[in-house]
């Protein structure tokens, strides 16, 4: 697994390359927390090289929406087909903010 | 029931039918006899009076003809209608009148036409009629009227008293020549009137009566239409001299439209006609020859007879004798059969009912067709009369005369005659009555004084006397009766004297009878007793063995039930067959056999055999059973199922039974079979290809004997349609009469030869050979076959990973699906779902399945076929049944949110099933997903 992390203007956009389960979620969590702590306030989580995500996985993202509630927010963007299933069953859909493209994610932030 | 009729009813009854048969008879041949006599009379005078009648106006119309012929053809008539002809011609010229004059006459004639002729007219008709339609406008003819009818001091009707005028014209002169002839020849014949018509103009130049034809035309004036137009046309051009013409009645208007009939004749003058002569007919001649100027009873027609003229046209000639006699209520008998409500009122009106009366009776159309008959028939009046017909002879018109009666007249004497029958009829009854009354009272007096003295006889008084009081049968009976009454006194005397003996003696049997009924009741109250105490006795016994009977039955009933008997089972699985069959010795016996599933992927199947038979034996077999069962649902190892078996069984045993076992598990995947033989009869695994294998080895000794005992197992590879034969020695035990038991050879040779047989057909062809074996014997044991036929699993693929339980080995069981779902070409969302739900897995089990901090091997199994892949994940941990815990509210917002059990509820959306159970001391969760419906 591999976190990729880029800026636009204030919007900070990260790219997991990889699945996120129990193995590989504590890694891309320390990079997404290292990263607000920095500042970064509107994040833009981008899973289009994501496989798969385990609860592991969406415990990040949990995590990663309490923090930023309030003070910025998050957007998650490019799900693929199974992580798709895996939000619409959890209903991370509902609660949490999806978009289909990074440059979708990208015009609600600005 | 009979009604009862005394003799006295009889008798009357009798004489009443005999006289009522004999007077109805009598009178109804007189009547019917009288009634036709009557008729015939009837017809007879009618026929008569018809003939008499129909030749007088035959006879008298014969003589108008041969009037009018003759006169025609008189040389005083040639003259006259030559002269009358020129006068009439030339009147115009001879009086030249001025045009104040044809004024002054207009309106004398005018006034004429309204004051009287329209006047009387109107007497007769109902419709309107136009004076200027009447009045001629030709000169000559208004002078002539002028002169002859409005100037005619005469009254109407008198019109021909004028002979001559005070005028010089030639008209005058001829008038005063010819009028007093013609009309003294009218008058002896009584015409109605004679007229002069000219042949050219069809003038009428002449009449005695002038009524308004007089002087017009019949070519062009205003009476051209009439019937007498039609006869004077009839008239013309005629060659004939002696031609004579008859002309129907018709209302005629100039005649104040009566009825009015003409017969005329041509006048010639040499060769040439020059004019015609015509009677107008008189009115009554007719009406009086018929009603015989209205003396009806004079001729014979009593009071309801007529004779009377039809014409064609259905109408009376003459009047009819009801108008005259009883008019009213000839009206209403017409009203009432319906004749037209107009007709009516005007023969009421003008008294009249010649041309009026419609008469389309049987009798009238018969003669107009031309019969002749006599018959009864309703008249014109709705009347029953007798009638006699006929057609009449009568040139140019079709008359017929009828001449009636009324029924109810015609046979008024045979209906009097009638009546007087009946009258006497009834007086004759009340005779007849009376007679036979006093008759009869005569003839059954004795009779009953006779029965008077039986009555008494009846009541046991034997003291009367019965007297003769006739001399005649009834007298004799008197006598013998009598007789009769003193023989009867006499017997009874008798009998009373015998009966007083009877009775003493009947006193004296009944005294032993009754001695001997007490003794016998005695015998009979012991021997009732003891009846029921055997009675008893026998049927507790009964009870008692059907209790056991019905006790064993249930038993039967539980064991059979224990053991699964429905046949075909699991036949959703290609993978194998299965059939078996048991057949106990007694009710309750000590074989069993069993199969099951232990997970999806191995079958336990199961055999044994207890020691004894009956009922220990089946509950020591049921024990055995369950133990086996229980344990066996969760323990994949034949030799721990044992083991633990034996222990139990072992342990508590007083009776010191057993029970030999063989129990085999098969991996349906790969066909390997694991299995333990505790003292058992060996199985054997055959196969159509030759192979033929005995599982001779042996694990360990019989179940329940001795404790604390290991068993061992042993594995053998199943080949496809490789079958497994499990039976009990009361297969090769089985003895025939001879003591030859059937042994194993037979056993061996039979399943070899029957390879091609299905499993049902082999086990059911092994219990029969061993039955066919024990033919003529009791069966000794019970018997029991289990075929177990191994299909194999088509393209399925397995493999297994054990890793410690650690988050540190996570990565290699990854790996090593991922590795084998490639190799398998597992379509990626299928293997992403189950990488999520391996995860998801994994991570519970090692949070919450261990407590302690010991290393623990999990192990991880693999199946892949075409339709399913299957992961199960088994550890020794603590009991933990990862899917038992409660749902995650799925619909908490961000910040409420907590993560736990997420992962839980990914793998039960993901994955399509999932179970778990715990296995002795495992828990084994398996995870499946179907491929087929996936693509």
């Amino acid at each position: 697994m591999e976190v990729k992390q880029k800026k636009s203007g204030e919007v900070t956009i990260v790219s997991i390359i990889g699945n996120l389960d129990t193995t590989t979620s504590p890694e891309a969590e320390k990079v997404i927390m290292q990263c607000l702590q920095e500042g970064c306030i509107k994040l833009i989580i981008n899973l289009e090289q994501t496989p798969y995500i385990s609860s592991s996985g969406l415990r990040v993202m949990l995590t990663t929406a309490k923090k930023l509630k309030g003070i910025g927010e998050l957007r998650i963007s490019n799900l693929s087909d199974t992580v798709e299933e895996v939000f619409d069953i959890s209903g991370f859909s509902t609660i949490l903010n999806v978009d289909k493209t990074e440059e979708e994610a990208l015009n609600k932030l600005k | 029931m009979k009604r009862r009729f005394s003799l006295e009813i009889k008798i009357l009854l009798l004489l009443f039918f005999i006289t009522t048969t004999v007077i109805t008879i009598n009178s109804s041949i007189s009547y019917n006899t009288s009634l036709k006599a009557h008729e015939t009379d009837s017809y007879n005078n009618l026929t008569a009076i018809r003939e008499m009648k129909g030749s007088q106006i035959e006879d008298y119309l014969q003589t108008i003809r041969y009037q009018v012929s003759t006169l025609s053809e008189s040389r005083m008539i040639i003259d006259a209608m030559n002269e009358f002809k020129s006068a009439y011609n030339s009147i115009e010229d001879e009086i030249n009148p001025s045009q104040e004059y044809i004024e002054d006459v207009n309106k004398r004639v005018q006034n004429y036409y309204e004051d009287e002729f329209l006047l009387k007219l109107s007497e007769n008709t109902e419709s309107i009629y136009e004076v200027d339609s009447y009045i001629p406008s030709d000169i000559s003819s208004l002078l002539l009227q002028d002169i002859y009818i409005s100037n005619n001091p005469g009254a109407t009707g008198e019109k021909d008293t004028l002979i001559e005028v005070d005028n010089t014209t030639t008209y005058n002169d001829v008038h005063k020549l010819y009028h007093p002839i013609i009309q003294d020849y009218l008058n002896k014949f009584g015409f109605y009137d004679i007229f002069l018509v000219d042949i050219e103009t069809g003038n009428i130049i002449y009449s005695v009566f002038k009524e308004v034809d007089f002087a017009t035309s019949l070519i062009n004036g205003p009476y051209k239409e009439t019937n007498f137009a039609e006869i004077f046309k009839a008239s013309q051009n005629i060659s004939e001299k002696d031609f004579v013409k008859l002309i129907d009645y018709k209302p005629y208007i100039p005649s104040y439209n009566e009825h009015a009939s003409f017969i005329s004749s041509p006048i010639y003058d040499g060769d040439k006609q020059i004019g015609v002569l015509v009677f107008q007919m008189p009115v009554d001649k007719i009406n009086e020859i018929m009603t015989n100027h209205y003396q009806w009873s004079d001729i014979g027609l009593g009071e309801s007879g007529e004779t009377y003229i039809v014409g064609e046209d259905f109408t009376l000639r003459n009047q009819s004798r009801f108008l005259i006699e009883d008019k009213n209520s000839y009206l209403e008998m017409i009203s009432d059969i319906g004749l037209e409500e107009s007709v009516i009122q005007r023969i009421d009106e003008l008294n009249n009912s010649i041309g009026l009366q419609v008469v389309n009776t049987i009798g009238t159309i018969a003669a107009l067709e031309g019969k002749v008959g006599t018959e009864i028939f309703e008249d014109y009046r709705g009347i029953n009369v007798l009638s006699s017909y006929r057609p009449l002879n009568i040139e140019d018109v079709n008359w017929v005369i009828m001449s009636e009666i009324d029924e109810s007249e015609a046979f008024e004497d045979v209906v009097k005659m009638r009546n007087q029958s009946i009258l006497l009829f009834f007086i004759l009854l009340v005779f007849i009555v009376i007679i036979s009354l006093v008759f009869t009272r005569r003839l059954t007096k004795p009779l009953k004084n006779l029965q008077l003295s039986a009555n008494q006889l009846e009541k046991g008084n034997l003291d009367i006397e019965i007297k003769k009081e006739s001399n005649d049968e009834i007298g004799d009976l008197a006598v013998a009766f009598d007789i009769m009454k003193d023989s009867i006194k006499k017997l009874i005397t008798d009998l009373k004297d015998i009966n007083q003996n009877l009775e003493i003696k009947v006193k004296e049997r009944t005294k032993e009878i009754k001695v001997a009924y007490n003794e016998l009741e005695k015998y009979k109250n012991q021997l009732e007793i003891k009846v029921v105490e055997e009675v008893k006795k026998r049927q507790e016994t009964m009870k008692l063995k059907e209790r056991m009977e019905n006790e064993l039955n249930i038993a039967h009933d539980i064991q059979m039930s224990m053991i699964p008997l429905l046949f075909p089972v699991f036949s959703d699985y290609k993978e194998f067959s299965i059939f078996a069959d048991i057949k106990p010795a007694r009710e309750v016996g000590g074989d069993f056999y069993d199969f099951y599933f232990i997970d999806e992927s191995h079958i336990c199947v199961v055999i044994g055999d207890v020691s004894g038979k009956g009922v220990p034996a089946a509950l020591f077999m049921a024990v055995s059973k369950t133990l086996i069962k229980s344990r066996g649902s969760s323990d994949i190892s034949p030799a721990s199922i044992l083991s633990y078996v034996n222990e139990e069984m072992s342990e508590d045993n007083p009776a010191s039974m057993f029970v030999t076992v063989f129990v085999g598990v098969i991996n349906l995947n790969s066909g390997e079979m694991i299995y333990t033989n505790a003292g058992h009869n060996p199985p054997y695994i055959i196969n159509c290809d030759g192979k033929f294998v005995c599982l001779e080895d042996r694990h360990g000794p019989i179940i329940g004997a001795v404790e604390g005992l290991t068993y061992k197992e042993s594995s053998i590879m199943l080949n496809k349609k490789d079958r497994l034969v499990l039976f009990t020695d009361g297969v090769t035990e089985a003895m025939n009469i001879k003591d030859e038991p059937f042994g194993e050879a037979n056993l061996e040779k039979y399943i070899v030869e029957s390879c091609a047989l299905g499993v049902e057909s082999l086990v059911k062809g092994i219990m029969k050979v061993t039955l066919e074996h024990e033919v003529g014997r009791e069966q000794f044991d019970d018997i029991t076959v289990l075929v177990f036929e191994f299909e194999g699993r088509d393209n399925f693929v397995t493999d297994e990973i054990s890793i410690a339980n650690s988050y540190e080995s996570l990565p290699n069981l990854q790996e090593k699906f991922e590795e084998f779902c490639k190799n398998q070409n597992v379509a990626l969302p299928i293997m992403q779902k189950f990488n999520i739900a391996i995860d998801d897995l994994f991570n519970n089990i090692i949070s919450y399945a261990f407590n302690d901090d010991k290393e623990h091997m999990i192990d991880i199994h693999f199946v892949y076929s075409n339709e399913k892949l299957s992961i199960t994940i088994i550890d020794d941990g603590i009991p933990f049944n990862p899917f038992a815990e409660k749902a995650v509210d799925t619909s908490l917002s961000v910040e409420n949110r907590d993560i736990g059990g997420l992962g839980i509820l990914l793998i039960k959306n993901l994955i399509d099933d999932y179970s778990y159970s715990r296995k002795i001391n495992k828990n084994v969760v398996t995870l499946t997903m179907n491929l087929l419906d996936k693509n």
